[in-house]
């Protein structure tokens, strides 16, 4: 009875706000101390000279690093095959993932069990994909040139990790594939949240397949595309597995992007200063992004 | 009469085109996993030949039985893998539930703010913070620790897991809380029986996304783990199979199968709580 009371009254006193902040701490406490704190660290260290190898000089060099860096030719290269590889692997998962989403939409054979397993190539960790398309890409035992060349589709073996532009569409295809099941996941989900009233309207008007996919479904997508594309741009722009694995940003730099660039400059350079250079640069052009998605979060998702 | 025929027409063409797309991203999607299970049956200088043998002859499971006695690697990193996901996952599950709950039910001053940044973190890069958090960890002696990758690992699906948690506290009846508030629950109470048991699909869905991104990560473990023996799945098969001069395909295609097989599983069975999650904000506008 005495426990109770105190109860209650330990209730009453906790106003909904402390308690609303109290739930929120832990997360907070999480964030700021593997995220917020370094990524503040890193800014400063940004302005710094700062070598792995000799750490106790930690010499405060100013913009010197930010001037060195516009000059540097692999940053620029580096910025280069960021936007390529994201350009190319959202264009390829956003088509296929938009034409499967739509073909498991409609009443197929086997639909629950389609539905089931197209997730696979998403849930394989991308060292594993990674690895997997090392071995298919192989210049000489690689399956993908043997099936080319049976195809009549190239005469000689391409060596797909020797050459610069190979190199690239090698890892985007295996980029791809590890991500266009995301598209699709997001996407049937709002295609199923469609009423079928509106889809039989349209049939009744005698629209075709696709007037009634540009002026029905499309519209029901526009959020959903809007969101998921954003968040893949960030999701690429920070890749990093895939790359590394595949090429480690070679042949020479072809698929160097920002976070293998920030990566090498760092653990193998061991040069942090300069690497956390790249890492602020390449945060402020996420940071434009993120604004314009947290735009969409906000407005799409009527979050307050 | 004629309009109905070409009316007909038409759907047998969508029909087939259809299914020509459905046939092509199959093959697409599955081609890649049918030749990492074909190789991981065979002997080693068969994954080698050319012309390729599509079926494995001889079908053997040297390979598999190779990585489950492998004490100083696979099995090291299997379980590393499952002991730092699973503590990600618990944590991520707890902490997520108590924000997204916050957020939900609750109105304070900067609180907008508050969740915008959280969303926000998930675009920073990862490598930049990486590089600060290596030198914060070697300071603090968090290298090649559970706890400091568990907690680096959790902060990565941590922002989506409290957004995804909120929208499903949206979706819980005031009135419920209510009235138990009135019958003298605590707040916390209410949370803890209340609340919880109504959001299950919403913790299954951050559970699945939050084991997925730890169990998949390679930058923060390759980067905060050195020792050998500290390492994950994607450092430890990079360590591995990666820059060696004699490729071990078949062995490699037996580890990237037991990897993948139970993630592949649990996903299929709890695939539309994931779905509801993912898709929890997105779908609703």
């Amino acid at each position: 009875m005495q426990d109770n009371k105190t109860k209650i009254k330990v209730n009453a006193s906790l106003s909904n706000k402390s308690f609303a902040i109290l739930l929120i701490i832990p997360s907070i406490i999480i964030i700021g101390f593997v995220i917020i704190y370094p990524l503040l660290n890193g800014i400063i260290l940004s302005f710094r000279e700062y070598n792995l190898i000799n750490p106790s000089e930690k010499k405060f060099v100013f913009f010197r690093n930010y001037v060195f860096l516009v000059k540097d030719h692999i940053f620029w290269e580096a910025f280069k095959n960021s936007i390529i590889f994201t350009f190319f692997s959202i264009a390829g998962g956003f088509t296929i993932g938009l034409a499967l989403a739509l073909v498991l939409n409609e009443k197929i054979i086997f639909q629950r069990f389609f539905r089931g397993i197209f997730l696979t190539p998403w849930v394989i960790p991308a060292v594993i994909v990674s690895l997997l398309f090392l071995y298919m890409f192989n210049a000489e035992v690689g399956i993908i040139n043997y099936i080319l060349k049976k195809l009549n589709i190239i005469k000689d073996f391409i060596p797909w990790f020797g050459k610069p532009k190979p190199a690239m569409i090698a890892v985007i295809i295996g980029n791809v594939w590890n991500q266009f099941p995301f598209y699709s996941l997001m996407f049937l989900a709002t295609l199923q949240s469609i009423p079928d009233e509106v889809k039989e309207a349209a049939y009744v008007d005698g629209a075709n397949a696709i007037q009634s996919f540009l002026h029905i479904t499309l519209p029901y997508l526009k959020n959903v595309i809007l969101i998921t594309t954003t968040l893949m741009v960030i999701w690429n722009f920070n890749n990093f597995d895939i790359i590394w694995t595949t090429t480690l940003g070679g042949p020479v730099n072809a698929t160097t992007t920002f976070s293998i660039y920030t990566y090498r400059m760092a653990f193998r350079n061991f040069e942090l200063g300069y690497a956390a250079t790249i890492g602020v640069v390449w945060l402020i052009v996420l940071l434009i992004f993120s604004y314009f998605y947290i735009k969409v979060m906000e407005k799409k998702s009527d979050i307050f | 009469m004629i309009f109905s025929n070409i009316y007909r027409a038409r759907k047998v063409v969508l029909k087939i085109m259809t299914y020509v797309v459905l046939v092509a991203i199959l093959i697409f999607a599955f081609f890649p996993i049918f030749w990492m299970l074909s190789t991981s049956f065979k002997p080693n200088h068969l994954a080698f030949s050319i012309p390729p043998k599509w079926i494995p002859k001889p079908f053997i499971l040297d390979s598999y039985k190779k990585q489950i006695t492998d004490r100083g690697g696979f099995v090291v990193f299997f379980k590393n893998g499952v002991i730092i996901s699973l503590s990600v996952t618990i944590l991520t599950v707890i902490v997520a539930i108590f924000s997204g709950y916050s957020f939900s039910r609750f109105r304070f001053k900067g609180q907008k703010t508050i969740f915008l940044l959280i969303l926000a973190t998930q675009m920073f890069p990862y490598v930049l913070i990486v590089i600060s958090l290596y030198v914060m960890f070697r300071n603090l002696g968090l290298l090649n620790t559970y706890p400091g990758l568990i907690l680096s690992l959790t902060t990565l699906s941590l922002p989506f897991s409290i957004w995804m948690m909120k929208g499903f506290c949206d979706t819980v009846p005031k009135e419920v809380e209510e009235a138990a508030l009135v019958d003298g629950s605590s707040k916390i109470g209410i949370l803890i029986r209340i609340v919880i048991p109504m959001i299950l699909p919403g913790m299954i869905a951050v559970a699945l996304f939050s084991f997925l991104v730890a169990w998949n990560n390679l930058l923060f473990s390759l980067t905060l783990s050195l020792r050998n023996d500290m390492l994950t799945i994607p450092p430890g098969f990079l360590m591995t199979y990666v820059g060696e001069f004699q490729y071990r395909w078949s062995d490699m295609c037996a580890g990237s199968v037991l990897v993948s097989v139970p993630v592949i599983v649990i996903f299929i069975f709890f695939q539309k709580y994931l779905v509801a999650g993912l898709t929890a904000g997105s779908v609703k506008g």
